[in-house]
């Protein structure tokens, strides 16, 4: 830490050669391979031990050189040919290395009577590639992870928010955070600034994601001219556990170790729904979640075929958490379901070292997007994509080399004086009333099916939000631990974000992937078969097609 | 279900003296929890309420609350199978110091277990092979999210305010039974101190409440008896 000072102001400044901002298995991943060549800072928004990535049920997918092409082919299958095939081999060629490396760093993965390491075969699979613990996959990983970076001696900023980027002659040389226990505003500087912030699932209402998973990292890269990619598309998870709608526990993501157990979607009259099975194998998360949205009536995922003590042995985590929020009967469990967003696939456009078009500045996991999920995500390519984006990002921005650039004391004032204007705004809306308007209009407009009328009128609500945002107040101007401040902080980012979305789902005029448009209901390879990119512009951003190393698929080849 | 009555901890130590309650009437809906409640008297009645939230399912241990003096998840507890007479008494996790209302310090109970160097160290550089045994054994307690119910419902701290913690034996204890780990006899030896392993009760007879089924009771009682037939015994 050290002061600077000039032109009559001074600002405390904390100094490291990494900054990582995200506390999940990308940014834990990143500040880990970043320790090796320098002092790194991890600012996290929530400890993280408490991280998104802790929620992950599924596994983590791997392979060896015979089943390489499979899971290569059954990737972009998922990802509907908008798969970056480099990006997407490269990924997989590594995966075998990097879950030996978890396991050094100590994750048990469960294990068969053999004692080998155990496979399962998730929904869009093929064969089995997922590497797994019982269901509790994300705990583990979070919990090693987070060990290995106690170990390393990297400094922990957490509930801390990372609000603004700082930038020096276009390269970024910093940020600023907030304190969120004490309420003080900080200046940071370091070589270069990764962000693993995790998605924006959160702006959706009916997702796995709370609300507070709303995109903070990708706006504050945008905003300084970071490139956001492939916005549209969004994992939805056909097995959401359903609680009220709308509200903060509705939603979990409980599904994928479950079905792949057998447990079976059934209707309200308890006969089983078709969610594409074919030869043992399940088709990917947006088709099943497609199918599920087409059945009239409540959905339920039924495990009452299911042995108990095999339930016992794969799920259960989710046991105690069906028990204490559901109503279970006699003769097993039967628990109320539908789609949710469980991870997004858009994020910060990075190539294949997770570097941005900006200077200076670096991002991975959910955060950001190689084109390695194309349209549509694989089971167990999640957590793979996080660790190894973020050891790659991570190493990268260590390499940085030359001195520390200087802060703008200005920038650093005026985002401490933003903040602090913030906590004085007594009269005006609610953050938390425009926020759950937004998250709903989402769901409705841009969930699994998207309408022309319902993404007009999701547009509607989001010009609304944003037109209100200026008289958003606050009930209480105490500055320790307020969440209110954090919320508005929240809902700035997540208006920026849904706008990105918005547009880009928008000038999609196709049906791909996990973006299923009822106007254009046909894949158009001739001009979508592209990513979208689109950068910040104050008067309204354009998107832009960009064409990337794709593969053609079997139904261009029959052209 | 209609209108139910949250009686809710307000303290701010910096202004307030004491701890006061404050009621809020919320309206129910049957399936909502704690945490719903809690975030619709936040959203709706009094912004200055502070609560860690969790996302759906509360994997991340963040909502760990009292509710009815018994320690649980908000995001994992039906209102409905909680409420007496129409209310519900909702406060912060005992046995934590409080930074404000129902947000407990974190960091200082983090802080212990970075303290028991928390790694796998396989400074013998043991194979990653494991059999199916050990795995059950680790599975457990890796499902442990640090939420931190067990020490809240740990009446060790009644005796000894300077007790090592539940979940710092627990992760001593998921340590020492991973064979890639080198380091089982310092890991023990490091938690017999005064308030450590001795100091733990093992009181079976309560009930198990925490959320992710890891019943650390029973683990750590695991730890007390390998260390008695490592010959280690109570020091006075």
């Amino acid at each position: 830490m050290y002061k600077q000072s000039g032109k009559g102001k001074s600002i405390t400044v904390i100094q490291h050669d990494v900054i990582v901002v995200g506390g999940g298995v990308a940014g834990l991943s990143a500040a880990i391979a970043a320790a090796d060549r320098g002092s790194v800072a991890l600012i996290s928004k929530s400890h993280p031990l408490r991280s998104m990535s802790a929620s992950i049920r599924e596994g983590i997918n791997c392979c060896d050189d015979d089943l390489f092409p499979s899971l290569v082919a059954d990737t972009i299958h998922a990802g509907e040919y908008l798969n970056d095939v480099n990006a997407t081999e490269a990924l997989i060629k590594n995966s075998s290395q990097m879950v030996s490396k978890l396991e050094e760093y100590g994750v048990a993965f469960t294990r068969d009577s053999a004692g080998l390491a155990a496979t399962a075969k998730l929904q869009g699979a093929s064969r089995s590639y997922t590497r797994y613990c019982s269901d509790h996959t994300g705990r583990a990983v979070v919990n090693a992870l987070w060990s290995q970076v106690v170990k390393a001696g990297v400094s922990v900023y957490d509930e801390w928010m990372a609000t603004k980027l700082l930038v020096d002659e276009s390269t970024v040389c910093g940020v600023v955070a907030l304190d969120i226990r004490s309420g003080r505003v900080h200046s940071f500087s370091g070589r270069s600034v990764v962000i693993c912030s995790g998605g924006y699932g959160g702006i959706f209402a009916d997702s796995a994601a709370g609300s507070y998973v709303c995109g903070d990292g990708l706006a504050m890269a945008y905003r300084i001219g970071a490139t956001l990619k492939n916005m549209e598309f969004v994992d939805f998870h056909p097995a959401g556990l359903r609680t009220v709608d709308g509200m903060p526990s509705d939603g979990a993501a409980i599904g994928d170790m479950a079905i792949a157990l057998g447990a079976r979607f059934v209707n309200s009259d308890g006969d089983e729904i078709d969610v594409g099975l074919n030869n043992g194998v399940l088709p990917p998360d947006h088709i099943m979640s497609n199918a599920l949205s087409n059945v009239a009536g409540d959905v339920a995922l039924d495990f009452t075929t299911i042995d108990n003590e095999l339930m016992a042995e794969i799920i259960p985590s989710c046991l105690p958490l069906l028990r204490s929020i559901t109503t279970t009967s006699s003769d097993g469990i039967r628990v109320s379901v539908k789609p949710v967003v469980r991870r997004v696939i858009g994020g910060i456009n990075i190539n294949s070292v997770g570097a941005t078009n900006v200077s200076g500045l670096y991002a991975a996991g959910e955060a950001a997007c190689s084109g390695v999920h194309g349209a549509g995500l694989l089971a167990g390519n999640s957590m793979l994509d996080d660790f190894v984006s973020g050891w790659n990002a991570g190493v990268e921005g260590s390499r940085v080399e030359g001195g520390f650039r200087t802060i703008n004391e200005g920038d650093a004032h005026d985002e401490q004086n933003r903040i602090e204007s913030i906590l004085r705004r007594d009269e005006g809306n609610s953050a938390a009333a425009i926020s759950s308007s937004l998250r709903r209009a989402m769901s409705d407009g841009f969930g699994v099916l998207r309408s022309p009328d319902g993404m007009e009128i999701a547009s509607q609500v989001l010009f609304d939000c944003r037109e209100s945002l200026n008289g958003v107040a606050i009930y209480d101007g105490r500055s320790r631990y307020n969440q209110e401040l954090v919320k508005v902080l929240e809902l700035q980012n997540m208006i920026e974000v849904a706008g990105a979305l918005v547009t880009s789902a928008m000038a999609r005029k196709e049906s791909r992937g996990s973006h299923k448009r009822t106007d254009f209901i046909e894949v158009d390879d001739e001009r979508y078969q592209k990513h979208s990119e689109i950068t910040f512009h104050p008067n309204g951003s354009e998107v832009s097609f960009v064409s990337f190393p794709a593969i053609r698929s079997s139904r261009q080849e029959a052209q | 279900m209609d209108n139910v009555e949250l009686v809710v901890t307000r303290y701010d130590p910096e202004i307030d003296d004491f701890h006061r309650s404050q009621t809020f009437s919320v309206r129910a809906v049957p399936g909502m929890t704690v945490l719903d409640a809690l975030v619709q008297v936040r959203d709706e009645q009094d912004g200055s309420l502070r609560f860690r939230e969790s996302e759906p399912g509360g994997w991340s241990g963040s909502c760990a609350v009292t509710v009815n003096d018994v320690p649980c998840l908000a995001s994992r507890t039906l209102l409905a199978r909680v409420i007496l007479n129409n209310s519900a008494v909702i406060g912060p996790l005992k046995n934590f110091p409080v930074i404000c209302d129902l947000v407990v310090d974190n960091p200082i109970y983090l802080a212990k277990i970075e303290a028991l160097e928390p790694w796998v160290d396989n400074a013998k550089e043991q194979p990653a092979s494991m059999t199916r045994e050990e795995y059950f054994r680790l599975r457990r307690t890796d499902g442990c999210a640090l939420c931190g119910i067990c020490d809240a419902n740990s009446d060790e701290y009644l005796t000894d305010p300077m007790f090592i913690g539940a979940a710092s034996l627990l992760w001593t204890y998921r340590l020492t039974s991973d064979s890639r780990d080198s380091f089982d006899r310092e890991r023990m030896e490091a938690v017999l101190g005064s308030g450590g392993l001795w100091a733990f009760s093992g009181d079976t007879s309560s009930e198990d409440l925490c959320p992710y089924a890891i019943d650390p009771v029973n683990q750590i009682m695991r730890l007390r008896n390998a260390a008695s037939q490592n010959g280690y015994v109570p020091t006075e």
